[in-house]
């Protein structure tokens, strides 16, 4: 395989995408699952496969390689694993109805419940006849498959593509006139989010200017040239002004099994100050951000610790050799400080969580 | 693999390809006996050898094509170059490895190497093999590229890093004082700083300072000797074959030259972090700087360069996440450390602020504290080694003690029960079997390490029974030879070196020093005053003329020279003031020397052409006044009038030559030629020079005070006539000599030094 | 034989009502019943066997025995076995659990065969072939579990689990951890585990009942054992557990439970007096002091004096019980071989299993 130019090919745009991702050349959940989709086409569409199996075993590889190189990035490997969901689901419908389960044991049914009757009828749309590992032309699967994955692909790149507009469409049912919002850091989402809602609403927003970083600041430029009225508040003063705000809005980096969430560091302040006035936390977030990981938050490291240089300049000399200085990108918000995410599919608390996720990946892919 | 199909990808959209030249050889012996086996660029730092944080750091510029020159044990180099993830494809870099000469001793070979083969096509990235960097080099190389459009001369972009004066990171003992032009941040003076012999003064030549409106005068940063070059860089090497080091003499020599009219810039990184492992001191704070994540994203957890992957732990622990470390329970790891795969940590053994490579074993209650151990490395129970760096495969027995500053060689076996002093340094003996094979590889070592053999019967220190090690000499002989003025000079690789805080050669208390430094960086302009005001002597006048160094002075002398052969062609062929006049003019631009010098040199040759007529006064008198009449305009035409200096001139040649008791006479023909006016002599009578004070005495001392004397004669007849004369021009001309007074008092404060300077 | 059928149904309260006590006595049991519980008991001496396993094992033994000859007769001799084992354990929860699972397992299992025997065939075959295959749960349990233990962590853990106990030695060979077991009154179970710990060098301290708040601050997380996880995804598990959960809450320490997929148990208990294993003699007061305090109340003080009361360790076993209920708000996560779970996902594959 290795002197096959094309996986060869393969290999160099993996390898590309994987040292830009370990160099945080790409960063960012959305910039990341698009890149990650555009390898991903072009690992399929030169991918060579005679079956269902050696096709997604390739995804799978590129998929690992991927993750390894940036595990703290979790739309990666979310986005490889929905392509993989994809691709199965147009497997099957490709194949048809798969056959009858000869084996049923008791294992399989507490995995899978009471064996479902088969009662899909083939859809009457002509199909070309799909052969897998057909001696004679081992290619004839793949052809016949690739513009089907193509397509699956395509979706999920609207997806992408539209991800911001679907979440802020339904901004105005959740923000109300004369409502104060609190919000922190940049994020797109959050962003689309308010600025649509402004277009029906009148309503406040502080911003907190989330610190070192100070996405807020960026935020609350944004904000203020769409004409809705901002403030711009230090950090310190989240607990402050907590009493006055009806709504805390964030954003999240990735959303978790569990229900709860990494997104910037500061939210974990806010959402905390905001439960002991029991005000709404909101989370805005697309559906690529769920990841179907748990034991995040016990990993130190998750927090992706960046360099200390926005905390202490390097040229202070002195304390450079004696002040450790710590600043995570992240923070993990538990799932029992959030009230409701809103999606790009609708709305859902954080204990429903799970339950999408079963519907969005292949149980097989949670490990890739 | 070719260039052009990886530039097709989003890399860069120029469609030349970006290269980079690596040096990768240290040209110096600061990490021996470590490097005696194998080359500075493969010594790993955080468990990655150098060179691959290098092609990371040049990977992460966007670099496509990267020259490795190789000097010591370039096969090692090659072979680990080949095994690398860079060659295989997909990295979208084209390492090519370039064996130079062994007679290759400095950067400036190296470079005249690049030359000869004809290495680089364009602008290039010159970096050494022992960079850690995550500055965007690519933006550097965008600006250089930018400003070259418009300024051909604009030749090299030497990229610098903010830090403080006394960062860990940054170097004591090898550091620079760089003169920026604030706006523009050209480079327009660059000095060495040492550690010992101690720089305490930076001299900055006054031409910057008259033609730079603005100048940041930075003992702050760190250079990363990240340059990005010009082709014609190695060629300039080429034409002067006796630049050795890249700064020192390079560097300096383009600045200092108005010959090559080239100009060197800056570019003072703000974001990002760079430095170099350039000697042990700077091993460990670069170690440091990284297990901190200054360097972030090149972190062990994030963008390892080998390609390990480490778990990142509370308080800045990495260990390596594939599970095979084994910590026992009792055993502790303290911040700010990172554990390698399949290493073995025993019980109630205690890691703190320690690199630990991978294959290791830590024995029972070992304490390693501060250290840095290469993989493969066993240190048996109840060793302590304390800020140290251990090489690879080292076997350090039971119960030894290593104390702070050692390096220990790969392979070294030691103890049980030794105590390594402070500093030592040991290396594996030889062993004699295969000494052909060996010898072909460490032909470098060699020499170097018999004689350390050979002098092994005089040490008495107790290495252990099964110890396989020699103990280098505290310092090797050939060092002591050096000259002080070199950087390698023993005293001040103390700085260098690991563990040693070098406090009792530091010139003065560190406290009050950093404190001065402190406010330098806070307040740029303050900062020339502030370390003008520890100096001993603290006057303006060693400012400018302080230490011109020796290939300046021999410029002088040529320029002298230059001058006397220009004349004597004028006068032999009866050029024109004017024509004669621009010749010198030329000759000054040429030469770059200050316009004092040409004055003295053109009052000599002057004085030189006054034929001395024995006996009799009247043909003397004669003789001068044909020749100051013929050629004395020719003074107040070279550039600029300044009949004191020009008095001042030639009182300093006549006290130095057989033209002594001509002096008054010259100086009269002078005043009635108008080249000198009464008021112009009156005040440099008065000043302390004239006078000859705080000279030593001597000969000319006495000449001089003779020549003084002559003038004082002067002076009592002007005052004679001008008790004659009436007070109206008095006092026009009191106006006259009081705007000159403010203008040449410093021009005779300068003469004064340049005649110490002469002394 | 046939004498009482309970049609599973997918009503709670008739899940409820499927468990509870019948009121016939032990002397009335038909040889069956007697057999079916021998063999229980003589399966459940496997120190692996986990009671819902043994209730498998002792079913499918029961079905090699019978000579039904229609899937209506098996079903009904198989219900009635459960019920029996059910009837005669002081604890059967765990049991209902692997009963329920095999019955329904078995009402659901496609009729494919050519003759009934061999169709009974098949079912005992399966039910062999999952009893081995369940043994490999706990290792599965343990893998998952493993990636929640950090290094250097402090675990409390209470009674003994077979689970647990597997998942703290697969951490102890690549990991630094150290473990708080209680006592777990009145059977003393947490002296096992500590000696078992013990045994291959794992630091372990046995704590009291009463001391677990005390310790809680030393604690890094909280390993559960089960004996069934509900569909609520609370957890029944030995007496204890509860307020350890509480404390944990209180204290913000993680619980995590560990429950084999055949510990889930269809059953929706709001407090602990819903559990099968209460009884009205738990917790109950003595009667006879009672009376004897109402009659002589004002003398009641010299009268005890002079005849002093003795209560023993067997007195107050008796009256407390076995397990307890742990809301599942007061766990953090649920194990098992089918994944982690939060509580609510244990709730999916019950309804997937019994509420097609």
């Amino acid at each position: 395989m290795a002197s096959d130019p094309q996986s060869a090919a393969n290999q160099r745009i993996v390898e590309d995408l994987v040292s830009r991702l370990r160099r945080r050349q790409v960063v960012g959940s959305r910039a990341t699952a698009l890149e990650t989709l555009l390898v991903l086409r072009q690992v399929i569409s030169k991918a060579r496969f005679s079956n269902i199996d050696q096709l997604t075993d390739v995804i799978r590889s590129v998929g690992r390689r991927l993750v390894e190189a940036q595990p703290k990035e979790h739309s990666v490997g979310n986005t490889v694993r929905k392509v993989l969901h994809h691709i199965r689901e147009e497997y099957h419908t490709a194949s048809g109805p798969p056959a009858v389960e000869s084996s049923f044991s008791i294992a399989k049914f507490v995995l899978q419940g009471q064996p479902r009757r088969q009662t899909v009828i083939p859809k009457s749309e002509a199909r070309v006849p799909l052969k897998e590992n057909d001696p004679d032309d081992p290619d004839s699967f793949a052809r016949v498959l690739k513009p089907v994955l193509m397509e699956a692909i395509q979706d999920v790149f609207d997806e992408l593509e539209t991800v911001y507009d679907n979440i802020a469409k339904n901004a105005k049912d959740h923000i109300h006139s004369d409502e104060i919002i609190l919000t922190l850091g940049m994020s797109k989402t959050v962003q689309s989010f308010l600025k649509s809602a402004a277009h029906y609403r009148n309503y406040t927003v502080i911003v907190a200017e989330t610190a070192p970083s100070f996405g807020g600041r960026e935020m609350a430029k944004s904000l203020s040239s769409a004409g809705i009225s901002t403030f711009l508040v230090p950090d310190s003063s989240i607990y402050a002004l907590m009493s006055r705000v009806n709504k805390v809005i964030l954003g999240a980096h990735a959303i978790l099994a569990n229900g709860g969430m990494f997104a910037t560091s500061g939210s974990l302040l806010a959402a905390t100050a905001a439960r002991s006035y029991s005000t709404p936390v909101v989370v805005c977030a697309g559906q690529f951000k769920l990841t179907p990981l748990w034991n995040l938050y016990h990993e130190y490291g998750a927090l992706d610790f960046g360099d200390p240089s926005a905390v202490l300049g390097f040229e202070e000399g002195d304390l450079v050799d004696k002040v450790d200085v710590v600043n995570p990108y992240y923070d993990y918000v538990r799932p029992e400080l959030l009230d409701v995410f809103i999606t790009n599919y609708g709305d859902h608390p954080p204990s429903s969580i799970y339950r999408l996720l079963k519907e969005t990946y292949d149980d097989e892919d949670n490990e890739l | 693999m070719a260039p052009k199909s990886n530039a097709g990808k989003e890399i860069g959209d120029e469609a030349e390809v970006l290269q980079a030249v690596i040096l990768a050889d240290s040209f110096n012996k600061r990490f021996r006996p470590l490097t005696t086996r194998k080359p500075r660029c493969l010594l790993p730092i955080c468990n990655a050898p150098l060179l691959d944080w290098t092609f990371e750091s040049l990977a992460l510029a966007g670099v496509q094509e990267i020259f490795v020159v190789c000097r010591s044990h370039p096969e090692q180099i090659k072979a680990k170059i080949a095994e690398s993830r860079w060659s295989k494809p997909g990295s979208g870099i084209k390492i090519v490895p370039i064996l130079t000469a062994k007679e290759t001793f400095s950067p400036g070979d190296a470079m005249r190497d690049i030359y000869t083969r004809g290495l680089v096509t364009g602008d290039f990235v010159l970096v050494m093999g022992d960079l850690v960097s995550n500055i965007r080099i690519d933006e550097v190389v965008k600006v250089h590229k930018e400003r070259r459009k418009t300024n051909k001369d604009a030749i090299m972009t030497m990229v610098v890093k903010e830090s403080g004066a006394t960062h860990r990171t940054r170097s004591k003992a090898d550091a620079a004082v760089f003169v920026l032009d604030s706006e523009s941040s050209e480079c327009l003076h660059y000095q060495p700083v040492m550690g010992y012999p101690p720089t305490k003064v930076a001299s900055v030549p006054r031409e910057i300072l008259v033609a730079h409106p603005d100048v940041e005068i930075r003992n702050d940063f760190i250079d990363c000797s990240i340059d990005i070059c010009s082709v014609e860089v190695p060629s300039l090497f080429q034409d002067n074959f006796d630049y050795l080091d890249i700064r020192r003499d390079f560097v300096h020599g383009v600045l200092t030259s108005d010959l090559l009219m080239k100009n060197i810039y800056c570019y003072v990184a703000k974001d990002g972090y760079a430095a170099r492992v350039q000697d042990t001191k700077s091993y460990e704070s670069i170690s440091k700087d990284i297990l901190s994540r200054w360097a972030f994203p090149l972190v062990p957890d994030n963008n390892h360069p080998a390609g390990h992957l480490y778990e990142h732990r509370r308080g800045n622990k990495y260990i390596d996440k594939d599970g095979t470390v084994v910590l026992a329970r009792t055993s502790t790891v303290g911040n700010k450390c990172l554990i390698g795969s399949s290493t073995e940590v025993s019980d109630n053994a205690q890691i703190i602020s320690s690199v630990i490579g991978q294959h290791c074993f830590i024995g029972e209650g070992a304490i390693i504290d501060n250290s840095y151990v290469f993989s493969g490395t066993t240190i048996g129970p109840g060793c302590v080694i304390e800020r140290s760096i251990i090489g690879s495969d080292v076997n350090i027995k039971e119960n030894t003690h290593v104390d702070k500053g050692s390096l220990v060689g790969d392979g070294v076996v030691i103890g049980p029960n030794a105590h390594l002093e402070a500093f030592s340094r040991l290396s594996k003996r030889r062993e004699r079997g295969n000494t052909n094979q060996e010898e072909e590889e460490d032909e470098y070592a060699d020499s170097e390490e018999e004689e350390v053999e050979s002098a092994q019967d005089s040490t008495t220190i107790n290495l252990g029974d099964d110890s396989n090690a020699i103990v280098w000499p505290p310092n090797t002989s050939d060092e002591d030879e050096d000259e002080d003025e070199d950087v390698e000079n023993n005293k001040n690789q103390r700085f260098m070196r690991l563990g040693d805080s070098a406090s009792d050669l530091a010139f003065s208390d560190p406290g009050s020093e950093s404190s001065d430094e402190d406010s330098d960086s806070s307040d740029e302009d303050s900062e020339f005053e502030t370390r003008l005001g520890i100096l001993p002597t603290s006057s303006a006048t060693s400012l400018s003329l302080d230490a011109p160094d020796g290939s300046s002075q021999d410029a002088i002398a040529e320029f002298q020279n230059e001058v006397r052969l220009s004349l004597e062609r004028a006068f032999a062929e009866g050029h024109s003031v004017d024509n004669a006049s621009v010749e010198l003019k030329t000759l000054r631009m040429a030469s770059n020397v200050p316009l004092s010098r040409v004055r003295e040199s053109v009052v000599a040759a002057i004085v030189d052409r006054i034929q001395i007529i024995e006996g009799s006064g009247v043909p003397q008198r004669q003789e001068i006044a044909n020749v100051i009449s013929r050629w004395g305009p020719l003074i107040d035409k070279i550039g600029g009038v300044d009949a004191v200096e020009t008095i001042s001139a030639l009182q300093a040649h006549c006290a130095s030559s057989d033209r002594l008791l001509l002096f008054g006479q010259i100086l009269a023909a002078l005043y009635q030629d108008d080249i000198v006016e009464e008021n112009d002599i009156r005040e440099w009578h008065e000043s302390p020079t004239s006078q000859g004070l705080g000279l030593l005495p001597g000969t000319r001392t006495d000449n001089i005070k003779k020549c003084w004397e002559v003038g004082s004669r002067m002076i009592q007849q002007f005052d004679e006539q001008d008790d004659d004369e009436e007070s109206g021009e008095d006092e026009d001309s009191d106006e006259d000599s009081g705007e000159d007074g403010e203008e040449d008092g410093e021009e005779d404060d300068d003469s004064e030094g340049s005649e110490e300077e002469s002394d | 034989m046939t004498r009482r059928v309970v049609i599973l149904n997918t009503d709670i309260d008739a899940v409820v009502c499927s468990i509870e006590r019948s009121q016939t006595l032990p002397a009335d049991l038909e040889m069956a019943d007697l057999e079916i519980y021998a063999s229980y008991q003589r399966l459940l001496e496997n120190e692996d066997l986990s009671t819902p396993l043994a209730a498998i094992l002792a079913l499918t033994e029961m079905m090699e025995r019978s000579n039904a000859g229609t899937m209506f007769e098996l079903l009904n001799e198989l219900k009635g076995g459960a019920e029996a084992l059910s009837r005669q354990s002081s604890n059967p929860i765990g049991l209902n659990a692997g009963c329920e699972l095999f019955i329904e397992f078995i009402t659901l299992f496609p009729h494919d065969a050519a003759t009934f025997s061999d169709l009974k065939t098949e079912l005992i075959q399966q039910g062999r072939q999952y009893a081995e295959q369940a043994l490999t749960y706990r290792t599965k349990i343990a893998e998952l579990a493993f990636d929640f233990i950090k290094d250097d962590s402090v675990i409390l853990t209470h009674s003994y689990s077979r689970v647990v106990l597997q998942t703290l030695l697969m951490a102890h060979k690549r990991k630094r951890i150290s473990v708080f077991v209680t006592e777990a009154r009145p059977r003393g179970m947490g002296i096992k585990t500590a000696e078992k710990l013990t045994a291959v060098g794992i630091p372990c301290t046995v704590v009291l009942d009463s001391a677990v708040a005390y310790a809680i601050e030393k604690v890094d997380f909280v390993l559960m054992g089960s004996e069934a996880v509900v569909e609520s995804g609370g957890l029944v598990n030995a007496v204890g557990s509860n307020q350890i959960a509480i404390i944990a809450k209180a204290a913000n320490k993680p619980f995590y439970a560990l429950a084999e997929s055949y510990k889930f148990h269809r059953m929706f208990p709001l407090s602990q007096y819903d559990l099968p294993s209460h009884n009205p003699r738990l917790l109950s007061f003595p009667q006879s002091l009672n009376s004897t305090r109402r009659s002589s109340f004002g003398r009641r003080a010299s009268e005890s004096a002079s005849t002093p009361i003795k209560i023993t360790q067997e007195d107050i076993a008796q009256n407390n019980p076995d397990v307890d209920y742990t809301r599942p708000d007061l766990i953090s996560l649920v194990f098992s071989d089918v994944g982690s779970l939060t509580p609510e996902g244990v709730s999916q594959y019950l309804v997937g299993m019994f509420a097609g």
